[in-house]
């Protein structure tokens, strides 16, 4: 008679390589062989780990730990302890940044411009309960405000349970259609963030940045653009499309770094392009949102305005003007990081140009580009382009990029006048790339090819 | 040098190392890596003519092994590199598979030896696959049970091992 | 369980060293077994097999590694002992006996390489790394349940030095054996070559297989799914490039010696060749790029001097052939033209000028064509062995170019006024383009034309050609005289493809002015019809003020009645048509025919082609016989510089005779000669004079001057409007880059025109040698 326990330990490691990590702990209590086997054995939490979930970026994780955390997740999660928001941020987030990295590094689809991501789906399941995003996911300012919780007062600074929700929520970001905090609800207050002239100011590059002048990430800000991007997409139908279902109606879409995958797939790199770590080449879709000037003009600065600093304005919901743009962009400059940058990573300059996608003929929409992407020193990619005209700056954008470098969810921020000019405008926007410079393409023109992904229904967008 | 059409009628025999010897198509017989690498190693003329000797298997388990490589001869072979990926697989096994491995334990583990033996990579993924399933989700108690494994922990190691497992504490 | 191997060898090599150290479960007994057959492969493979030994052998190595189970699994007093004991893996003895067996075997064959050199080394070094390379494919299946387990963990928790029981191989062979004779048979490769080399023939696949082995044991030890060149460019490549750079060095010296540097080409061209194909046969690519640059350097580089001294030979004596092979030659090393296109360029310079001292015996006699042909041939004889010798390269058309434009505007005619070159360029072109030319075909013409283009590129005063080919222009339409239309506006397009809109708008407005007048001649012919009046067979041109090269007369003229009756009706016409513009007569270029009945013995009337002044001359003998020259001036109102000539053309054709004098001026008198007398009966009087044409060049050259200035003025006034303040220098440097496309600006010019605009106030001084501009 043959015994589990006699077997050799290569093919009882094999066994257990297919069992949960939450089995570990069963095992480790059934006779002392088992319990030798399995305490401490690194190389089998390891094989589990590559069993559950996605191949890690580096090969040196603490492979027994990152399962207890996995496991007090999935617990954390069934049982929706709210005080355990600053774990499950943590978590979530360092399982976002080991996502899918070995994956065949080609699209199935050519709208899916990230890959399949086990770490991704795993965490889309567990918060697929309307009580678990309510516990994680609008826990920040903003839903508290439009829940009527609190007295609505900001921060200074934003308190860490805020920020730590909204950034989960935007690395989440697919809206629930029902509950208190379904879109609709949300808006009005989302604009009346992303729309506030206070919000920019100097010390926040006027971009999605903490006021403290360190170009830390201001999450909730993030948060707010998403929910008035999202919202206009919604109402504009373009989430029918999957280039923007794949980001905007998903979780997870693609938020975290190198998930972008490049269209062609092989392709040859200009030297350049080789030494640039965020692959700015390429073709991007931008969303852009803004209020009618007059509107925007009396909402910052009314008749007898006596608000306190700290006070948020009046909800807002007015509607807005969407474009649709895409931009064609390639690098043109690469320089060692400033003084204020992440050290590290270097300075890639880009130029380019954009065009209107919607039939409505808008000049600010037709302009050349240039711009930069850098890495803060808090470790997020950071962009900043110029829109050109006859050869003069005109529009600005602050952003950053969301999941990390080179993600496929892309690029979030700020838009506003070139010189930040103290009445405005500014508003949201988002890029996020759709394909990769073909090797003899014209970087002055757009393409078909530049276009496939938007898909077939796309195409009759333009 | 044989065409690939001899090679489909090639048939090879397999002794067990009780002695008997069955007959298999050359195809079904290279399911296993080790027999593949001899007959490219020896050549073809080599296993046209004598047995290959099994040391380490008896006659029923090498007739349920190729029960099982017969029923799986037209499964597409891992290469080597898709092998290193291989720990990505699901745990899902197959019906027919689930039906083959209903058996008692101790033939369970034997095929899963002959297996590993002889280099059956996917026979010895669903083996280990099926001993897994008996694994998880399971108390420890139930767990001693299936297997037939006595408790051999003091009371003071049982509740030393129990707080080391608050991580997973709730069941 | 195993079966016992029926033979037993004598091992070659020994058993391993610390038998009693071993784990008990690798018995010596277990370990004798496996060595004997693996010692088989290593030795003795091409005897066969046998399954049994095969089974056995694969069957020892699992049943060692699974070993720990028939040992039994002690159960460990205390959980909190050792822990996952049992999770440890066996293999590592093994791993480590066969490492040790493999090193023991390859210090034997190290040994045995001792007793070989040079070529039999090479032969056993082949021999010995395919029955070994062979063997390891053996022993890597046999092993692999090694591989799979213990290996694959060791190399998953990143042990830099465990590798597959085959790379384990490579690495033993490169530690052991590779790096003490790697550089002996290298030195027996490198015999082979040197050999091949003097010209024998030799057995290359040797070679080729030590290639292959040596790029089989670049191993990345750092990531051995990788691979690299680095072993074979260290063992390989570094002493092949040594030894070839060494042998070459040694010939071309040998060979420069003892021939002619036109022979050392050939030699260093075959050779070059040579060492492409050997690549080709049996080098790996790698070596293909250093290996060429290798060769260049010894073979052309270190001897480029004396290959340079020969140029001038070569291009002396016109051996397009060698100057060609001298051009690929030296095409391979860095900067190795740049010293032939110098030489080149100089050579076309003295070539030019010298063609040109050759034509210009008597300047002023000098016919244009034969001066156009001369640059002409020049250019064309060196455009083609730039085509032919130099692969048409950029860089020697441009050291053409330079050497043109030098003889081009540089030369023996330009000393006698700079201008010459476009003026006789632009008078060669009118030639051809005159009614009266060669008569050349139209094809023909147009390469004229295009060659024409050719030297015109070159010619830097580009202002000087418009200018003459504008006057001749005009007197091409005015006289209506041009061979073609077609050919006329292709010259313009070619004018304006190489210097734009601006340089050739005047000429094409020209053209225009023609045509409409065509077409304004025959409406005014329907309406002289309606109106039943009889006119003069008359043509009228209209030319536009500023475009034409025309001034108005510089005499007065009383037109005859006959003339002076239809121009009036032609006026009032064309101000009925365009109300408010101003008609100037430019008598001067009005011409018509006469036809004689008065003269004696004539078989038919003479008809004179006279000019309007002549008309109006010979019109007067209608009334009478004899004219005084006073009562001619008073009547036509010419003055003496349009009269007199006019009366001397007469008087040389002898239609008028003079009396009392024989000069043309005041007091003479003039009849009619009845008698007159002329082969055709067409007679053109109407030819200017040499002094006639001689005064327009001087004219034409003086309005140069002119223009110059104001167009050197224009471009700093615009220039200045766009920079508002500039530096002094720089302003006139940037001047001369606007001004350089139409001629080249002299550097006082431009300062003077400054001053000039500082006087107009258009321009101001401020402080650091600056200039302002004033709005």
């Amino acid at each position: 008679m043959v015994f589990l326990v006699q077997l050799p330990p290569e093919i009882i490691h094999h066994i257990l390589t297919f069992v949960g990590p939450r089995d570990l702990a069963a095992l480790t209590k059934i006779c002392r062989f088992l319990y030798s086997y399995v305490t401490g054995n690194s190389a089998l939490c390891r094989d589990i780990y590559y069993q559950t979930l996605d191949e890690p970026p580096s090969n040196d994780l603490d492979w027994i730990q990152e399962l207890h955390d996995l496991v007090r997740l999935q617990r954390v999660c069934a049982g929706q302890a709210r005080k355990e928001l600053p774990f499950v941020h943590q978590t979530i987030t360092r399982l976002l940044r080991h996502a899918s990295h070995g994956a065949p590094r080609r699209r199935s689809v050519r709208s899916v411009t990230y890959p399949n991501s086990r770490n991704a789906a795993l965490l889309a399941s567990l918060l697929e309960s309307e009580s678990n995003r309510e516990a994680f996911l609008a826990r920040s300012f903003l839903f508290e405000r439009a829940r009527g919780e609190i007295n609505p007062r900001f921060d200074d600074p934003p308190r860490q349970d805020h920020q730590q929700s909204a950034q989960l929520h935007s690395l989440y970001m697919a809206l629930p259609k029902h509950g208190r905090t379904r879109s609709s609800r949300m808006y009005p207050f989302a604009c009346s963030k992303v729309y506030d002239l206070r919000q920019y100011t100097y010390e926040t590059a006027w971009g999605p940045f903490m006021k403290d002048g360190s170009l830390r990430v201001d999450w909730e800000k993030v948060e707010a653009i998403l929910l008035v991007l999202r919202t206009n997409i919604k109402n504009k139908g373009l989430d029918s499309f999957p280039i923007f279902a794949n980001f905007w109606n998903t979780p997870f879409a693609g938020s975290w770094p190198r998930s972008y995958l490049p269209w062609p797939a092989e392709r040859e790199k200009a030297p350049l392009e080789l030494e640039d770590p965020y692959d700015v080449s390429g073709t991007w879709l931008r969303v852009v949102c803004f209020l009618d000037y007059n509107d925007f003009f009396s909402y910052n600065f009314p008749l007898g305005d006596d608000i306190p600093g700290n006070v948020p304005r009046a909800a807002l919901d007015i509607g807005e003007a969407v474009r649709l743009i895409l931009m064609k962009i390639h690098v043109t400059k690469i320089e060692p990081p400033e003084a204020g940058d992440g050290q590290g990573h270097p300075v890639v300059h880009f130029k380019g140009f954009s065009r209107a996608l919607d039939g409505s003929w808008d000049e600010n929409a037709n302009s050349d580009l240039r711009g930069t992407a850098r890495m803060t020193r808090e470790g997020e990619v950071r962009w900043t382009t110029y829109s050109i005209f006859g050869g003069q700056d005109r529009w600005k954008s602050e952003g950053i990029q969301l999941g990390g470098i080179r993600s496929a969810r892309g690029v979030v921020g700020n838009w506003f006048d070139k010189d930040q000019d103290p009445h405005g405008p500014c508003g949201p926007t988002a890029f996020w790339k759709i394909s990769d410079r073909e090797p003899q393409t014209n970087d002055q023109e757009v393409l078909l090819h530049d276009f496939l992904p938007i898909g077939r229904r796309g195409t009759r967008v333009v | 040098m044989s065409s690939e059409k001899d090679k489909s009628t090639q048939k090879v025999t397999l002794a067990s190392n009780d002695g008997s010897h069955i007959e298999v198509d050359r195809v079904v017989a290279e399911r296993s890596m080790l027999i593949k690498n001899l007959i490219e190693d020896l050549g073809d003329d080599s296993v046209s003519t004598a047995a290959i000797p099994i040391p380490n298997v008896n006659d029923p388990v090498l007739r349920k092994v190729v029960e099982w490589c017969e029923k799986h001869r037209g499964d597409s072979q891992q290469s080597t590199e898709e092998e290193n990926d291989s720990r990505k697989k699901t745990t899902d096994i197959d019906e027919w598979d689930q039906k083959f491995m209903q058996v008692d334990q101790e033939m369970l583990f034997e095929i899963i030896l002959a297996a590993n033996y002889l280099d059956i990579k996917a026979l010895l993924d669903v083996g280990c696959k099926t001993v897994a399933n008996m694994i998880k989700g399971k108390s420890p108690e139930e767990i001693r049970k299936t297997f037939n494994i006595t408790n051999d922990f003091t009371p003071e190691e049982e509740e030393q091992i129990r707080r080391e497992n608050e991580w997973a504490e709730d069941r | 369980m195993i079966s016992t191997p029926r033979t037993c060898r004598a091992f070659r090599a020994p058993c391993g060293v610390s038998l009693l150290a071993w784990d008990s479960s690798l018995t010596c007994h277990r370990w004798n077994y496996l060595q004997a057959g693996i010692t088989k492969i290593m030795l003795n493979l091409q005897e066969g097999v046998d399954l049994q030994t095969y089974m056995g052998i694969y069957t020892a190595v699992h049943n060692f590694c699974t070993s720990q189970k028939a040992v039994g699994f002690s159960v460990t007093a205390n959980i909190n002992t050792g822990a996952h004991r049992g999770a440890h893996l066996l293999g590592e003895d093994l791993y480590k006996k066969l490492q040790e067996y493999l090193s023991a075997h390859l210090r034997g064959l190290l040994n045995e390489s001792k007793l070989h050199t040079d070529e039999a080394l090479l032969a056993f070094y082949i021999r010995e790394w395919q029955r070994y390379t062979v063997a390891a494919k053996y022993i890597h299946h046999l092993f692999r349940y090694l591989n799979r387990h213990w290996v694959k963990r060791e190399m998953d928790e990143g042990k830099k030095s465990i590798f597959d029981v085959y790379t384990l191989h490579l690495v033993r062979w490169r530690d052991v054996l590779f790096e003490p004779v790697s550089g002996k048979v290298m030195g027996a490769v490198l015999m082979l070559v040197e050999k091949q080399r003097n010209g024998e023939t030799i057995e290359y696949n040797q070679i080729k297989q030590v290639v292959e082995s040596f790029v089989s044991l670049g191993l990345d030890d750092t990531d051995v799914a990788k691979t690299t060149l680095d072993v074979y460019r260290f063992s390989f490549e570094r002493p092949f490039l040594q030894a070839t750079r060494a042998f070459y060095q040694n010939e071309s010296k040998q060979f420069v010696a003892e021939n002619s540097v036109v022979e050392y080409m050939k030699k260093a061209e075959a050779r070059l060749d040579e060492e492409e194909e050997r690549v080709k046969i049996y080098l790996h690519p790698d070596i293909a790029i250093p290996l060429k640059k290798a060769c260049n350097e010894v073979l052309i580089a270190e001897h480029s001097t004396i290959l340079r001294d020969e140029f001038q030979v070569l291009l002396d004596n016109d051996r397009e052939d060698d100057m060609k092979r001298m051009y690929s030659l030296l095409s391979r090393i860095p900067d190795g033209l740049e010293p032939l296109r110098q030489k080149f360029e100089n050579h076309v310079r003295k070539a030019g000028l010298a063609a040109v001292a050759k034509v210009s015996v008597d300047v002023d006699k000098l016919e244009p064509k034969v001066y156009v042909d001369a640059l002409l041939e020049i250019h064309t004889q060196y455009q083609g062995l730039v085509k032919r010798a130099f692969n048409d390269e950029p860089e020697f058309t441009r050291s053409l170019d330079n050497a043109c434009r030098e003889f081009v505007n540089r030369n023996e005619v330009c000393k006698s006024g700079s201008n010459k070159s476009p003026e006789l360029l632009a008078k060669y072109t009118d030639v051809l383009l005159r009614k009266s030319g060669t008569g050349a075909e139209e094809t023909e013409l147009e390469n004229t034309l295009s060659q024409i283009m050719t030297v015109f590129k070159y010619i830097e005063d580009k202002d000087v050609f418009q200018k003459f080919y504008s006057r001749m222009l005009a007197r091409r339409l005015v006289h209506s005289n041009s061979s073609s239309d077609d050919a006329e506006t292709s010259m313009i397009s070619k004018l304006k493809e190489a210097c734009g809109f601006e340089y050739t708008n005047k000429l094409q407005r020209m053209f225009q002015d023609m045509q409409i007048s065509k077409d304004l001649n025959t409406g005014f012919k329907e309406h002289v019809q309606g109106l039943g009046a009889k006119g003069l067979d008359s043509a009228y041109s209209i030319l536009g003020t500023g475009f034409w090269p025309l001034t108005a007369p510089n005499t007065t003229f009383n037109p005859p009645e006959e003339i002076s009756a239809d121009c009036e009706r032609f006026a009032r016409f064309y101000r009925n048509k365009h109300e408010g513009r101003k008609l100037t007569w430019l008598w001067q270029l009005c011409k018509g025919e006469i036809k004689t009945n008065y003269i004696r013995n004539a078989k038919m009337p003479y008809t004179f082609q006279v000019s309007i002044y002549q008309m109006a001359i010979l019109l007067l003998f209608n009334e009478k016989d004899k004219n005084t020259y006073e009562e001619i001036a008073s009547t036509t109102q010419l003055n003496t510089e349009a009269l007199d000539p006019s009366l001397s053309i007469l008087l040389k054709a002898k239609v008028l005779t003079i009396s009392d004098g024989d000069k043309v001026g005041p007091g003479t008198a003039y009849s009619l000669n009845y008698d007159f007398k002329n082969k055709k009966f067409r007679v053109n009087l109407n030819v200017g004079m040499k002094s006639e044409t001689k005064q327009e060049e001087a004219e034409t050259n003086k309005t140069i001057e002119e223009d110059r200035k104001l167009l050197l003025q224009s471009a700093i006034v615009r220039i200045m409007k766009a920079r508002k303040r500039m530096k002094h220098q720089q302003l006139v440097s940037e001047t001369i880059n606007q001004i350089r496309q139409r001629f080249v600006p002299k550097v006082g010019d431009i300062k003077k025109c400054i001053e000039i605009l500082l006087d107009k106030e258009y321009l101001e001084r401020l402080d650091d040698d600056d200039l302002g501009y004033l709005a």
